[in-house]
């Protein structure tokens, strides 16, 4: 797998990219739609939101919403930067390759 | 979501289809076209009959209808928010904007309307033209926004019946009400409910995509 060596460890996993790919197309969204739209289970998807946040991709606020946990995940710029070389990069990639 | 080893084309696939899904939130429900224009359209009418019977307290349907839409905006601004059924789980870019344009355009109402009644101009059924100018603006960006085409259809429809009432102007008299009747009917109510129902249909598939 030496010609993926450029592109962003972090990013290029399916559920981490694909909650990326959701947060960069919304302005912030509850944990519970991303689980939704990425199939994904709650504790798989805590785990990969939490290395989101780490690397400062995505900020997580919890908070209470009448008297219900509501978890809003935001993307960070330093997120959308990421995700933007990403994509040029699997581009590049997918050029040579043709 | 199982964690792979992926491929460039697997990458690019699934970026495309989380694009795809978080678009699936722009839509719109219909419900606020509906109500505003069954509002609109029934107060347009019964004004029209309570001119041509000679009743009295002609225009008294234009305050009820005043306070009604207070109350729905108090409602949309104070209620809904707070009620957990209806709490937005994600909020898109363009909801913002189509949210905030929703208050651009009632606060620009209701100045119009006070400006209506304290320079006299709704006294000569004038007043209808701009509200259907105003009506148009909102619906086209709106429209645009959702990629909603008839409610486009809906907006050019207010514009030209804004333009008939200036044209006409003399010559309709109380028929200018059932120019704006006309008008929301086709530019409201038709595309509120056709975006009703394929808001309704599109929710039936999401959840047959979330059970399956």
């Amino acid at each position: 797998m030496s010609e993926f060596k450029d592109l962003d460890p972090i990013l290029h996993s399916q559920l981490r990219l694909a909650v990326v790919s959701l947060l960069v197309s919304v302005k912030e969204a509850e944990f519970t739609f991303l689980k939704d739209k990425t199939n994904a289970t709650a504790g798989n998807l805590s785990v990969q939101l939490q290395k989101l946040k780490e690397v400062g991709y995505v900020e997580i606020t919890k908070q209470f919403k009448d008297n219900y946990p509501q978890t809003l995940c935001r993307i960070t710029k330093k997120g959308i930067k990421a995700f933007e070389d990403y994509v040029r990069d699997l581009r590049g990639y997918l050029d040579v390759q043709k | 979501m199982e964690e792979n080893r992926l491929s460039g084309s697997e990458s690019m696939k699934i970026i495309e289809q989380m694009i795809g899904r978080a678009r699936e939130e722009e839509k719109d429900s219909g419900i606020g076209w509906i109500v505003w224009g069954w509002m609109l359209f029934l107060a347009s009418i019964i004004n029209y009959l309570m001119i041509v019977m000679d009743a009295p307290n002609k225009y008294i349907i234009w305050n009820i209808f005043g306070i009604l839409s207070l109350l729905l905006v108090l409602y949309a601004i104070i209620v809904k928010p707070f009620t957990k059924k209806n709490a937005p789980r994600v909020m898109t870019y363009t909801n913002e904007l189509v949210n905030r344009m929703g208050i651009a355009f009632f606060i620009s109402l209701l100045i119009m309307v006070i400006g209506n009644y304290t320079t006299g101009i709704n006294s000569s059924g004038l007043n209808f033209a701009y509200l259907l100018l105003l009506y148009g603006f909102w619906m086209f960006i709106h429209a645009s926004a959702y990629r909603f085409n008839l409610l486009k259809v809906g907006a050019f429809i207010n514009w030209a019946g804004a333009l008939v009432i200036f044209i006409f102007f003399n010559e309709l008299g109380k028929n200018i009400l059932l120019v704006h009747a006309f008008c929301v009917a086709l530019g409201y109510i038709v595309p509120g409910h056709i975006a009703r129902k394929r808001f309704g249909q599109s929710v039936r598939n999401q959840d047959k995509q979330t059970e399956s």
